[in-house]
């Protein structure tokens, strides 16, 4: 590619936003009126919109708007589609929003199948049916419970329920006006690239949904607790709250609770539910879920203060939904009810109508307790011990080194090398015996011991790989971990047969250069104790300020060499890390590039096709063109061929062949034909005289002129066939005048 | 062709067996070390950890393991049933997971798991139940992070009870662990086009109000990407809890996003180093999946869902969703007061999952409250409920039932 051609490439502008707000604004002129040039009539009400928007949003829409145009078009759709079914769907073509309810569910679902909307998935009618369709269910069989057998609060809301006209009527109340303010439970939206309209669609507040999730404001710890009382942990003490609270819910249900493990004093709850009643009939509504938890803690607390240690938790979900200050009060009711440890009825039938009138005074009385609250928490939360990990930094270091020399890229990063958490905890003998100097790495399954500080390419080879199995035998049998095979190592190895387990040995020499790097970090720190400067310093160091640090200190020739060695090492790795890096590098890059490259293809391949269409389209025009300048000019026979002859392939004249040619072989047979039989008629004096009016017509007439004008530029092959059928033609034009 | 592979395959592993003439050794390191198919059919049989042993022999080798490495993108998942060995120590959700990080396929990036609270009382009972509980837990949470590989995500819960399916094929039959030790973990790969990120928020001593510009951080906000958010609360039973929950919800509950999780006991591990930062206060924690593959369906079993029958007809909900189950999971959050209490039976709603969806693992817990509600993110569109309030997430005595699908396998 050349420089000018990159300069002059243009760049796209893509607005993430505009396909959504164009429909947003398509609406708002829908809304008012703007533009509209359609109306639908349902049932006979009527509907403006735009034909654009409904033709692409409804296979339907599009045959019944594609029709001539004429001014004030109406569409009155079929008896089928219905106002409640068929408005859903006018705002989901323009807003991509579907809000259904239980109500209209199913009549959505039917027009949209009769309209064949676009882009609305059968899969969420099926969804919401079976939703739905639960929740009528539920409706339906109300009293269903017969046994409650779990402690959470909510049963004993249920029970009354069931068993309290009042509540039930209440109940039905609020769900009819459920169904009757909420007008979108539930909403069905296209996935758009834009950001979520400003615009809530729904501000019907629902009652119901309250109600819904103030019952559930329920606990569930309480199971835990029931729990430990079967396992007979604190049987002891909880077996007569059992009683009281299975007993209390038992009693207003028509058929006995054989589930509850507890006997049933069916006296005891009696006042309370009676006062539950009438709390209710002056309480909101909403507060009737709140309200019921505490009635049951209370019957709870009145046993014994370490139960109530245990189940005075507050419920996991005390909502009262938006209403705080239910909260605490649901939640501390327990604690309230402590002040009254020996009058527990009396503080329950006391309790509730404070609770429910003046909550103000039940919160006070719960700020007095926050701090019992805030107290018992802390006894739960214990601070977590700090994770210990017992890793010196050499066996660390070695352990990293190995990792990343031996896969650098799956781990990019410093690759772990854990330490075993087993060496402490497990009793295997090997552990044992050289507890303080392995090391594990999980993931590599190497096992180093330190002891041995040289490690070489032909010791790594035998033991470690599975793959390279018969490779050197003798170097395997020179392995220790194989041959001796004392209990410790060959324990290891069959723990995990595939590792690789390399053994450091003393006399192997180290050829490989990269091998040498990587083992030489034990040596290295071996040597650094003696040394009066880290390694460190040694590899960090500039060359200048190096020499003088070795000068500077009197060091002796092994421990000189080692130095060099550690520097000389070090800037061996560093090297061999850029190295990897710009391969890596390398790589990425040229697959961005194949990536670029493969765009770029595909908006070229797009362009030659944009190309190539426009290309048709012009000559086709041109071809146009020229039929009109020949027909407006009525160029003769031999003008045309002329003007064929010395325009260029591309011309449009050359291009009228074909096409006119194939219309000249249709007309040929027919005209063979009469021309025959004028020729069987009148003979040669016919004919002559067709010869002398041809001349004539040539110039009268261009439409008569015009077949031979075409056949004049077909190739010469057969140029005196076409010579005597223009005859025959004129010559049928000819008699036909005459006759 | 496969039978020579199949004989080098035997030679090759035959680690002890007597050492062949060297001319078949000669033609077998020939093929092994030149051939880059035959080496890689051959890798494809090893699970991940043996790879990255065989790619330290050489640099075809390493080239070849590194490409199927990369190419292993599917969800794994380990599980423990019951106590297991009783010689061995801890939790037996370490052992089997020492045992199993041996035999997958994949490098996990993300490690979420659950461990029961109940077997903790066996553990340590010299020193209280509930300092015992911590104790056993961070043992647990170390050793697990110490077996995974160091740029691993660890984000651990422990919960009163687990869900687990068991190990092996996806259709298993999952288990509902109220009582007894148990515990299972998710493994997640590097997957093209998804993209995993932890999050934890707490609610700190010092700053009361809870920062809405962590959730930018946490890729939870300005991110079109987003589709599903696992979130877990922990330490909810203290004073303010509900509070922080919504104010941690409400934002996201705005968004077209799948939202499940639930309330747990508490907090075991959240990273990889030691961080008891934020473990006490309340706090949530979660994983935040985005990538326009993923699609997901959750549906809420509230109170009324007392049977089997109500049960299986909320699941043909969730099959309604119509979401794709291969390379899918499932999630259960169900409330410690469901479960055999509820029904008085076993396992009815793992059943009726299993029933509705054959080969999808169904992981999860039994908590102290659910988040979630009924919900679906497909490809094409979001079905999701628009009632005015905002906070229909928090629930109490309901199971969330959860299938998020990962985008189609390559």
């Amino acid at each position: 590619m050349s420089c000018s051609e990159t300069k002059t490439a243009p760049f796209a502008y893509e607005s993430s936003v505009h396909s959504a707000n164009v429909l947003l604004r398509l609406n708002s002129h829908r809304e008012h009126g703007l533009l509209c040039d359609v109306t639908l009539i349902v049932e006979d009400q009527k509907f403006q919109a735009h034909r654009t928007v409904l033709a692409a949003s409804s296979e339907y829409f599009l045959s019944r708007v594609a029709q001539p145009y004429n001014e004030d078009f109406t569409i009155t759709l079929p008896k089928e589609v219905t106002v409640k079914g068929f408005l859903p769907l006018l705002q989901f073509a323009y807003t991509s929003k579907l809000l259904v309810n239980r109500d209209n569910l199913s009549e959505i679902r039917k027009c949209a199948k009769l309209l064949e909307i676009h882009d609305v998935e059968e899969t969420c009618f099926e969804f919401l049916k079976l939703k739905f369709q639960d929740n009528k269910a539920e409706q339906a069989d109300y009293p269903r419970k017969k046994c409650c057998k779990s402690f959470c609060p909510k049963a004993a809301g249920q029970q009354s329920e069931s068993g309290r006209v009042p509540v039930h009527e209440v109940e039905e109340l609020w769900r009819g006006e459920f169904a009757q303010n909420i007008k979108c439970p539930a909403e069905i939206e296209n996935i758009s690239p834009s950001p979520e309209s400003p615009k809530q669609p729904c501000e019907s507040f629902c009652l119901g949904r309250d109600s819904a999730s103030g019952f559930s404001s329920l606990c569930p710890k309480y199971r835990k607790f029931q729990k430990a009382c079967k396992s007979g942990r604190v049987r002891s003490v909880s077996t007569c709250s059992v009683s009281t609270c299975s007993s209390n819910q038992d009693a207003q249900s028509p058929s006995p609770a054989p589930s509850s493990e507890a006997s049933e004093p069916p006296s005891q709850p009696n006042p309370q539910v009676e006062e539950k009643h009438e709390a209710k009939s002056d309480m909101e509504i909403n507060e009737v879920p709140t309200q019921d938890p505490g009635n049951t803690y209370q019957n709870l607390t009145c046993v014994d203060d370490k139960v109530v240690m245990t189940a005075a938790y507050p419920p996991c979900f005390p909502l009262g939904p938006q209403d705080f200050s239910s909260v605490p009060f649901s939640a501390y009711q327990p604690y309230r009810s402590l002040n009254y440890p020996d009058t527990p009825n009396d503080s329950s039938t006391a309790g509730l109508p404070e609770g429910s009138n003046s909550r103000q005074s039940n919160l006070q009385a719960a700020q007095i307790q926050t701090s019992e609250l805030v107290a018992e928490p802390q006894l739960c939360a214990s601070g977590k011990p700090p994770l210990i990990r017992e890793r010196s930094n050499v066996e660390r270091e070695v352990a990293e080194h190995l990792a990343k020399g031996f896969w650098p890229d799956v781990y990019p990063a410093e690759f772990p090398c854990q330490q075993e958490l087993e060496m402490v905890t497990s009793k295997e003998p090997q552990v044992e015996n050289n507890v303080d100097k392995r090391i594990e790495c999980p993931w590599l399954g190497i096992s180093i011991s330190n002891e041995t500080p040289e490690r070489t390419f032909t010791t790594l080879n035998p033991v470690s790989c599975p793959f390279i199995s018969n490779l050197s035998n003798d170097a395997c049998a020179n392995s220790p971990q194989l041959s001796s095979g004392d209990g410790a190592q060959s324990n290891t190895q069959e723990k995990c047969p595939y590792a690789c387990s390399i053994n450091l040995e003393e006399d192997s020499d180290s050829d490989s250069e990269e091998d040498s790097i990587e083992s030489s970090s034990a040596k290295e720190q071996e040597c650094e104790k003696t040394l009066p400067f880290s390694a460190q310093k040694i590899i960090s160091l500039s060359r200048y300020d190096f020499q003088s640090l070795v000068k500077t200190h009197s060091l002796t020739a092994e421990q000189l060499d080692c130095i060099h060695d550690i520097r000389r090492r070090s800037k061996n790795r560093i090297a061999a890390q850029r190295c990897r890096k710009r391969k890596l590098d390398c790589i990425q890059n040229l697959e961005t590039e194949i990536m670029k490259l493969q765009n770029e293809k595909e908006h070229l391949l797009k362009e030659r096709d944009q190309i190539l269409s426009t290309l048709g389209e012009t000559k086709q025009n041109l071809t146009g063109l020229c039929q009109q300048v020949c027909r407006e000019a009525a160029l003769s026979r031999d003008q045309i061929h002329v003007l064929a002859k010395y325009s260029s392939t591309e011309c449009p004249l050359s291009f009228l062949v074909p096409e006119k040619g194939k219309m000249f072989r249709q007309c040929e047979a027919i005209l063979q034909e009469v021309a025959g039989g004028l020729l069987l008629n009148t003979g040669e004096a016919s004919r002559r005289q067709a010869e002398e009016g041809n001349s004539v017509l040539q110039h009268t007439t261009p439409m008569t002129v015009k077949p031979p004008a075409n056949a004049s530029p077909r190739p010469s092959a057969t140029p005196r066939g076409i010579a005597d059928f223009c005859q025959q033609m004129t010559s049928k034009c000819t008699t036909d005048e005459q006759n | 062709m496969s039978e020579m592979e199949l004989d080098l395959c035997g030679d090759v592993l035959d680690n002890n067996g007597p050492r062949s003439h060297s001319s078949l050794e000669n033609q077998g390191h020939y093929v092994l070390s030149t051939l880059a198919e035959v080496v890689e059919r051959v890798m494809s049989f090893l699970p991940s950890k043996t790879l990255l042993r065989a790619a330290c022999v050489c640099r075809l080798w390493r080239d070849c393991a590194r490409r199927k490495l990369k190419a292993r993108q599917k969800i794994t998942w380990i599980s423990a049933i019951g106590a297991g060995d009783s010689d061995l120590d801890g939790h037996s959700l370490v052992h089997v997971v020492r045992e199993e990080l041996e035999k997958i396929y994949i490098i996990p990036e993300m490690f979420l798991y659950f461990t029961d609270t109940e077997s903790l009382n066996d553990h340590g009972a010299h020193c209280g139940p509930k300092k015992a509980k911590k104790k056993h837990g961070s043992e647990t949470a170390t050793a697990l992070e110490k077996l995974l590989p160091c740029d691993c995500q660890v984000v651990g819960l422990v919960a009163p009870g687990i869900v687990v399916t068991p190990i092996g094929s996806p259709n298993n039959q999952p288990v509902e662990m109220e009582d007894g030790e148990s515990g299972c973990a998710l493994l997640f790969p590097k997957i093209t086009g998804v993209k995993i990120q932890k999050f934890q928020f707490f609610k700190d001593s010092k700053c009361k109000v809870f920062d809405e510009s962590k959730l930018e951080e946490a890729g939870l906000k300005n991110n079109p990407d987003l589709r599903v958010v696992l979130i877990f609360g922990y330490n909810t039973w203290k004073h303010g809890a509900t509070r922080f929950l919504h104010q941690v919800l409400n934002p996201l509950n705005e968004k077209s996003i799948i939202i499940a999780g639930g309330l747990v006991e508490y907090l075991a591990s959240f990273s990889s180093q030691a961080n008891t930062k934020g473990t006490d206060c309340i706090g949530v924690v979660g994983l935040a999946l985005s990538g326009q593959q993923i699609q997901g369906a959750t549906v809420l079993l509230n109170q009324d869902v007392y049977d089997e029958k109500t049960v299986d007809s909320a699941m043909q909900r969730l099959k309604a969703a119509n979401i794709p189950t291969e390379n899918s999971i499932g999630l259960m959050f169900a409330c410690v007061g469901r479960g055999e209490q509820h029904y008085k039976k076993k396992n009815v709603e793992t059943d009726s999952f299993r029933k509705h969806f054959p080969n999808v693992p169904l992981l999860g817990f039994f908590g102290n409250g659910e988040i979630g509600c009924d919900r679906v993110v497909s490809g094409n569109f979001t079905l999701r409920e628009c009632n005015g309030e905002k906070d229909n997430l928090l629930h109490g005595y309901t199971t969330v039932m959860t299938l998020i699908h990962f985008g189609p396998l390559k």
